[in-house]
């Protein structure tokens, strides 16, 4: 196993544009949370509800696409070039070489995501003081704005697991991307036009970004609809199914 | 307060006050009139709604949706003459005081009826002159007192909007109240007409003197969406629909380029047809019109089945004329051609279907997202002003009525731009992506 991960990570290390899509997450990310926290105001003594954490971490809806390229990229990159009947002819054991991409794609997710995720909570405490929101600053240091920093980054690394399950299950990168992005973007666009308040509510518990993004809230948590770690769940759930849809297709499918 | 009166005639007053309260209560997530009611009395600070309303009103019946015609002193907009719930013309600025009062007269000639200020009661200023169809021989005249929720979008995250909405209430003063013309004097019922959601004690309808005093709260005003507002507009029908054509549009576009690229076919083509130029205008307008057409045929057959559907679950569809319809069914078409051909153009400059894709995604579909979900309201109409996104505006079928007060954001479906403004924007966007691949396509070896 240490060998096709070494091979993955050379492959993944040495892919053309790696570099500049990982500094993307980390600019995009932190560039949106900060224009995001620079543009809120509120001129209600008391707040106006609004969640520090939940806007400083923005970014994070462009920063997944990001992601999902990176991972995207990672096997449809190989199917493109047909390279991926070498990797399988030198590493027969094809459920080794998709755990070995995931892990490596999910450890650079992990390190891009972290930055960005520091980077947006530091533009956020520098930005938003004195724009009149109440309750306590944004701090590491407080538990919810922990949990909101450090889940994001989960969820970013849980967006590549996704992307690169339905990679792998689609083989072109385009429509890869597409279903991906579809994924993360149509649920909630469909919830915004479903009025009846149990199906928007199932709508929101079952969609992989609303749902996941949970993991952000750290106001009003009693009306979401999942708890913060629940909703990160059923993101995990999704690319957990899409992996195990992955496996499936790569040992039943010629490559 | 009204009375029913037969024939032609004109009905005077003299205004010399509007006071008005804000609830101080406010209300919950997404509070509607309705459940504001339930705490009827606590709280009230005194503040005028800019668009409360206390005037005369000449109107085919007391039943709510009847014909009307109607002058007013409004809370911070001056006098003006409102009729029929859409039309609105200004009158005298300023607000009416003791010291400056407004007169306000309404002269009915059959079913025309004609609207004057004045501000010593001597020298008439003519409003403006409007129509009215339905309007039966024996209509309703009186005094109204309206004043319509304030409403205060606070913030906008994932979870949802937390605009709150104030119920406030309004008092307007008269005096010098006369008829004339044929109107014969009498006595006058005070009546509350349509929903109320207002303090429950209080006096609606007082005699002060000579004069009286008429409180009331809600509007004479279209229906419009949002929190304040009860209607869905019919481009909810298409909206998700018309977001996953866009991105259907946006892989096929994309594909048609960078899978040349990919195959090496692209030298081929480039070696068959030399002119660079025409080949990808070529390209440009196949993806176009077969994306244009597959829309059209999606969005004429999804529109009336979501109606029917929304109907079901029991909205209320906000009317709109012929053309309007047929507007927003080819606008969203359009807009699924033109995202088809930015991907083309965005996929020539990348070489990248999965860049391509990405970048049109991320341009079109993500900022009007976070303009309806995470993004505070000034950032989200700036968003829908210059990113491609803007042409999301081709599909608000409802206008923004400046004197109706509403939640006008784009996550009630209310744009910054109009329709073919916002589409010019993508379009603008798709020509300078033409270009760039246009001489992309030149400069570099294929």
């Amino acid at each position: 196993m240490s060998r096709t991960l070494h091979a993955e990570w050379t492959k993944l290390r040495t892919a053309g544009g790696t570099g500049w899509l990982r500094l993307a997450v980390v600019v995009l990310t932190a560039a949106v949370g900060a224009a995001t926290a620079a543009s809120v105001t509120c001129h209600v003594a008391g707040g106006c509800g609004q969640d520090p954490a939940e806007l400083s971490l923005t970014g994070v809806y462009l920063g997944q696409a990001v992601v999902a390229i990176i991972a995207v990229l990672a096997i449809s990159g190989e199917y493109g070039a047909e390279m991926i009947r070498l990797t399988f002819a030198a590493m027969p054991r094809r459920f080794s070489v998709l755990a070995a991409k995931a892990a490596v794609v999910t450890g650079l997710v992990l390190v891009a995501g972290t930055v960005a995720s520091a980077g947006s909570v530091l533009a956020g405490q520098l930005i938003l003081p004195g724009h009149g929101l109440a309750g306590p600053p944004l701090s590491l240091g407080n538990g919810a704005d922990l949990r909101a920093a450090l889940g994001s980054v989960l969820y970013l690394a849980l967006i590549g697991l996704l992307a690169l399950g339905v990679a792998t299950t689609v083989r072109n990168s385009a429509a890869a991307i597409g279903i991906v992005l579809g994924l993360l973007f149509l649920f909630p666009l469909l919830t915004a036009t479903v009025s009846a308040g149990a199906w928007r509510r199932h709508l929101e518990q079952i969609a992989p970004m609303t749902a996941g993004l949970d993991v952000q809230a750290t106001a009003n948590i009693r009306a979401l609809p999942l708890t913060p770690w629940q909703g990160l769940g059923v993101l995990a759930a999704w690319a957990t199914g899409t992996l195990l849809l992955a496996g499936l297709t790569l040992q039943l499918r010629d490559a | 307060m009204h009375r029913a009166l037969a024939g032609n005639g004109s009905i005077t007053v003299r205004v010399t006050s509007l006071t008005g309260l804000y609830s101080s209560s406010g209300g919950g997530e997404s509070a509607t009139g309705g459940s504001l009611a339930q705490n009827p009395t606590v709280g009230w600070t005194p503040d005028v709604e800019p668009w409360s309303k206390a005037g005369i009103i000449i109107k085919a019946s007391t039943k709510p949706g009847s014909a009307y015609a109607a002058m007013m002193v409004t809370g911070s907009h001056g006098v003006r003459m409102q009729w029929n719930y859409t039309g609105d013309i200004a009158g005298l600025g300023g607000a009416p005081t003791t010291a400056s009062p407004r007169w306000l007269r309404l002269v009915r000639h059959g079913g025309t009826i004609i609207g004057y200020d004045s501000a010593d009661g001597t020298s008439w200023t003519k409003v403006g002159t409007v129509t009215l169809t339905g309007l039966s021989a024996t209509a309703q005249a009186g005094l109204f007192a309206t004043s319509p929720a304030h409403n205060m979008v606070t913030s906008q995250s994932a979870i949802g909007s937390s605009g709150t909405g104030v119920s406030t209430q309004d008092t307007g003063t008269f005096d010098h109240l006369s008829l004339g013309g044929t109107w014969p004097g009498g006595a006058w019922t005070g009546a509350d007409v349509g929903d109320t959601n207002g303090p429950s004690g209080l006096d609606r309808f007082r005699r002060i003197g000579a004069g009286f005093a008429v409180s009331g709260n809600g509007d004479i005003a279209p229906v419009v969406a949002g929190t304040m507002g009860a209607g869905t507009q019919i481009e909810y029908a298409i909206s998700p629909g018309s977001f996953a054509a866009v991105i259907a549009a946006g892989v096929l576009g994309a594909l048609f380029i960078t899978a040349e690229y990919r195959r090496g076919l692209i030298r081929l083509t480039l070696t068959a047809s030399p002119r660079r130029g025409r080949v990808l205008a070529a390209k440009a307008i196949v993806i176009g019109a077969v994306t244009l057409a597959a829309g059209i045929t999606g969005i004429a057959i999804a529109l009336p089945v979501g109606l029917a559907k929304l109907r079901d679950e029991g909205n209320q569809i906000l009317p709109v004329t012929a053309l309007t319809e047929l507007r927003v069914i080819a606008g969203a078409a359009a807009l699924i051609a033109v995202a088809a051909v930015l991907a083309l153009a965005v996929g020539a400059v990348l070489r990248r279907g999965a860049l391509a894709v990405t970048v049109v995604i991320v341009g079109i579909v993500v900022p009007y997202l976070l303009a309806i979900t995470a993004l505070p309201a000034g950032a989200a109409d700036w968003v829908l002003r210059i990113t491609p996104a803007a042409a999301i505006a081709i599909e608000q079928s409802v206008p923004a009525y400046p004197q109706v007060t509403a939640a006008y954001t784009p996550m009630y479906g209310y744009y910054p731009l109009a329709p073919w403004t916002g589409f010019a924007v993508l379009c603008a966007w798709t020509v300078a992506a033409l270009t760039l691949a246009a001489f992309l396509l030149y400069r570099r070896d294929a």
